[in-house]
């Protein structure tokens, strides 16, 4: 479909551009002749009295006009071979254009300025999306509406061009005067054609954009859906694992604890040895299942936190956004003798992912410094991003959550907006945790 | 290899500015045209302008002048159109008057204001301020005089002998004029007819220009025919023909003597009144020549015709035509050979009058003549209209419409012509 059009498109400018030269020629080869007319029927004088300027010698604008032309076409099949989208400077192809053809309409006495159409066309065809576009099409315009020989003369001396029609007795003109009329409508005609085609051109191309972005629109949907369902499903199956969970540790312990509480109540006036021996095995029950309480906590931690301990973890987070965005992190990590307990790692961990997903989805951030150091008795973490930020904090989900988590374990957070995003989490070390 | 091409470019340029540095002989191209421009017999009309080339090219040796020689002065402004028309005008050329206005608003003609003001060697005052005056169009000087040839009264000196009337002096009226016609004006020798005439072929415009009258405003827009200076010219011209008693002269009565005035040019002056010409015409009686009568004594009175020449707007050798064309209208020697080889007047006030001297001319006529004579505004349409005009006051005057009223519709006429 596009090509089709292209190439009509192409077909009816070098239409015109055939035309264009058989006009130039023939103004031209008027002026010229109409000379030789004049000289040999002895009318100079005359014709002096009925122009306005001397004119020029006919030769030199045959010549002059015809070399103009030529390089004008040059230009215009220069151009679509070499034609460079990305080029910023194609615009001055155009802008080259346009002074031949000025030059071609002032050779040919300004009786001619159909040439500006032929530029137009080329012109709107090449610089379709360029900034400069506008400004060339609307200088083009202009030099077509004042290029005319009544508009020009006041400013400019030049001889009348009609003269050179005039100088014939009634049939020649008449002749003459109907092939130029021909030959201008043609050119208009074709004119017209082509920004029909052009435009038509243009919709159609509108239409195919339109019809994509629905589509794309629909895929998206899809996604999202099927992202929800996902969810859903992940959700479901997590709160199974949690409900598995829990009835295979904590139910298994304390039907167990239940049990031997049950036994020690019976047994407790007869046989207090035996009770203290059963509450001890409770005691046990009731300690194993701690500890399996425990390891059901760890099996909710984040993977990595797990096998590869807390800074590989969290470099590798990084290093995981950076490979899926433009983002470029840079991680501080000063904190060599902390051995934090597994709830401030899961914590601090997620408030770093939590950030960098914010500066990324809300500030559209490029670079993110994070700092994690000690201070006094405190563990200070900075994430500082180079985005939008923002003059008022609103406090989403993220934020808050962020706040609730770092309260759990006596800490505390504090958001500035002003210039990117800062945020601060302060986290009080606990004895035991700091080596030195 | 860079070295290589350096020294290939060093050497280029240098043979190209060689080149162009190098003296060139120069080409200047001359339009003129062969015998008088004041339609006078005339033998040596080139050899002003070859003695002139030749002492330019020894001047300026790198100068060469070319002229095509052979163009009658009829066919003249034709010839000129022709090469003007194809672009290919020479570079100095000969302005005929009825050509100037048409050449200089067309843009033919250089502009000259910026040498005159520029060359040191230059002081226009030099020329007769009315000479001057025909080479500008618009305010600027667009064409330089080469010859001028100021409008003379003719005086037949036996007739008025026979009348016991004293030659009329410069300082002449239009009254004086007028009593001295009616006083002639008679029957001779009895028969019943008048066979005496005051004066022949004294028109219309020859009493505006004695009356001091405008026909034009400054611009060429507008007619001036309402005015009563111009109504009074043509009274004159009215009163002048009753005289004849609707008798119209020939030009045979005027030959042989039987009239006393005409108006006639310097050129004609110089020719007939020296041998061989004076055998030829006006052999009979004893004739001379005086200013043109005015209205008051001492007033601009008579119309001058120039002959100028100007630089093409087109040529390439603006220096060397402007050298050439001092050469032509501004040396001494040119124009001092003018007296010798042509019937004009030199523009020049102190080559007049050397001359004048040594041709035993009347030197305070000529002085009194070329500074008393009108300079005429210069438009485009200028010719075209006054020939306009010519036509319909001849008809008005032969006629003898009421003066008010066709004068008022004339100059209607001319306002719509003019702002065509």
């Amino acid at each position: 479909m596009k090509n089709i059009s292209f190439r009509s498109l192409s077909i009816i400018r070098t239409l015109m551009i055939f035309l264009n030269y058989f006009i130039v020629l023939f103004y031209s080869s008027v002026i010229l002749l109409s000379t030789k007319y004049i000289i040999n029927n002895n009318v100079a004088r005359d014709f002096l009295n009925q122009i306005s300027h001397i004119p020029r010698n006919p030769v030199y604008i045959l010549l002059l006009s015809m070399l103009f032309y030529g390089v004008l076409v040059f230009i215009i099949y220069y151009k679509q071979n070499s034609y460079d989208k990305k080029n910023k400077y194609n615009y001055m192809y155009s802008v080259l254009e346009i002074i031949l053809g000025v030059c071609i309409i002032y050779t040919l006495y300004v009786g001619y300025s159909g040439i500006v159409l032929l530029i137009f066309c080329d012109s709107i065809f090449f610089l379709k999306d360029h900034k400069y576009s506008k400004w060339i099409l609307g200088v083009l315009i202009v030099i077509y509406f004042i290029a005319h020989y009544d508009i020009i003369s006041i400013f400019m001396n030049i001889p009348n061009p009609i003269q050179y029609f005039n100088v014939y007795d009634g049939h020649i003109k008449g002749i003459l005067t109907v092939s130029k009329n021909i030959l201008e409508t043609i050119n208009i005609i074709l004119f017209i054609a082509f920004m029909i085609m052009y435009i038509a051109n243009q919709i159609q191309e509108n239409e195919n954009i339109t019809k994509e972005l629905d589509m794309i629109h629909q895929v998206n949907k899809e996604l999202q859906d099927y992202a929800a369902v996902t969810e859903k499903i992940g959700e479901d199956k997590e709160r199974k694992r949690l409900a598995r969970e829990i009835h295979d540790t904590l139910g298994h312990a304390l039907t167990g604890i239940a049990a031997g509480i049950d036994a020690c109540l019976a047994m407790i006036d007869t046989h207090p040895k035996e009770t203290k021996q059963q509450l001890e095995v409770v005691s046990k029950v009731v300690r194993q299942g701690i500890g399996d309480v425990r390891n059901s906590l760890n099996k909710l931690r984040p993977g990595v936190l797990e096998e590869q301990g807390f800074r590989v973890a969290i470099e590798k987070m990084i290093e995981e956004f950076s490979s899926v965005s433009d983002l470029s992190i840079d991680f501080h990590y000063q904190l060599e003798k902390i051995d934090f307990e597994n709830t401030k790692e899961d914590i601090l961990f997620r408030i770093i992912q939590e950030s960098i997903t914010n500066a990324l989805r809300h500030g559209g951030a490029t670079h993110i410094d994070i700092y994690l150091y000690k201070e006094n008795q405190f563990v200070l973490l900075k994430i500082k991003d180079n985005g939008k930020g923002c003059e008022k904090i609103q406090y989403g989900f993220g934020l808050k959550q962020m706040q609730e988590r770092v309260s759990i374990i006596n800490g505390e957070v504090e958001y500035d907006g002003t210039d990117g995003f800062l945020t601060i989490v302060k986290i009080p070390i606990q004895r035991g945790e700091d080596y030195d | 290899m860079n070295k290589k091409y350096i020294v290939i470019g060093i050497i280029i340029i240098g043979c190209i500015g060689a080149l162009l540095s190098y003296p060139q002989k120069t080409t200047l191209t001359m339009g003129l045209f062969a015998g008088s421009n004041w339609d006078v017999p005339s033998a040596d009309s080139y050899k002003v302008i070859d003695h002139a080339i030749e002492r330019f090219e020894k001047r300026y040796p790198l100068v060469e002048i070319e002229y095509s020689s052979g163009i009658l002065k009829e066919d003249y402004s034709s010839w000129l159109s022709n090469l003007i028309v194809s672009g290919n005008e020479p570079d100095i050329y000969m302005v005929l008057e009825e050509d100037f206005n048409t050449l200089s608003s067309l843009g033919a003609l250089k502009n000259l204001d910026k040498y005159i003001q520029q060359d040191k060697d230059f002081d226009s005052s030099k020329y007769y301020e009315s000479a001057l005056k025909a080479g500008i169009y618009q305010d600027s000087q667009f064409a330089l005089p080469y010859e001028c040839n100021p409008q003379l009264m003719f005086v037949n000196k036996t007739l008025l002998k026979k009348e016991r009337i004293k030659i009329p002096d410069n300082q002449w009226t239009l009254d004086d004029f007028y009593k001295i016609c009616k006083q002639v004006t008679k029957d001779s020798n009895g028969d019943g007819v008048i066979d005496q005439y005051g004066c022949y072929n004294y028109d219309w415009l020859d009493s505006i220009y004695s009356h001091g009258a405008t026909l034009f405003n400054e611009d060429g827009t507008k007619g001036y025919l309402s005015q009563d200076s111009v109504k009074n010219s043509l009274l004159f011209i009215q009163k002048l023909e009753t005289l004849n008693q609707g008798h119209v002269i020939s030009s045979t009565e005027f030959d042989n003597g039987q009239v006393v005035f005409s108006p006639m040019t310097f050129a004609n002056y110089r020719t007939y009144k020296p041998y061989p010409w004076r055998v030829k015409k006006y052999s009979t009686f004893e004739w001379d020549c005086v200013k043109m009568p005015s209205l008051l004594p001492n007033e601009n009175s008579s119309e001058i015709s120039s002959l100028l020449i100007s630089i093409s707007s087109r040529t390439t050798h603006t220096k060397e035509s402007w050298e050439f064309l001092k050469m032509l209208t501004y040396n001494q020697e040119s124009q001092s050979e003018l007296f010798q080889y042509s019937q004009g007047i030199s523009s020049l006030k102190s080559v007049s009058y050397q001359s004048s001297q040594e041709n035993e001319i009347d030197l305070s006529l000529l002085n009194e003549v070329m500074e008393t004579t009108i300079h005429h505004n210069r438009f485009k349409k200028y010719e075209s209209a006054l020939s306009l005009m010519n036509t319909r006051m001849k008809e008005i005057l032969h006629n003898e419409e009421d003066l008010d009223i066709a004068l008022m519709e004339l100059q209607r006429e001319i306002n719509l012509y003019l702002n065509e």
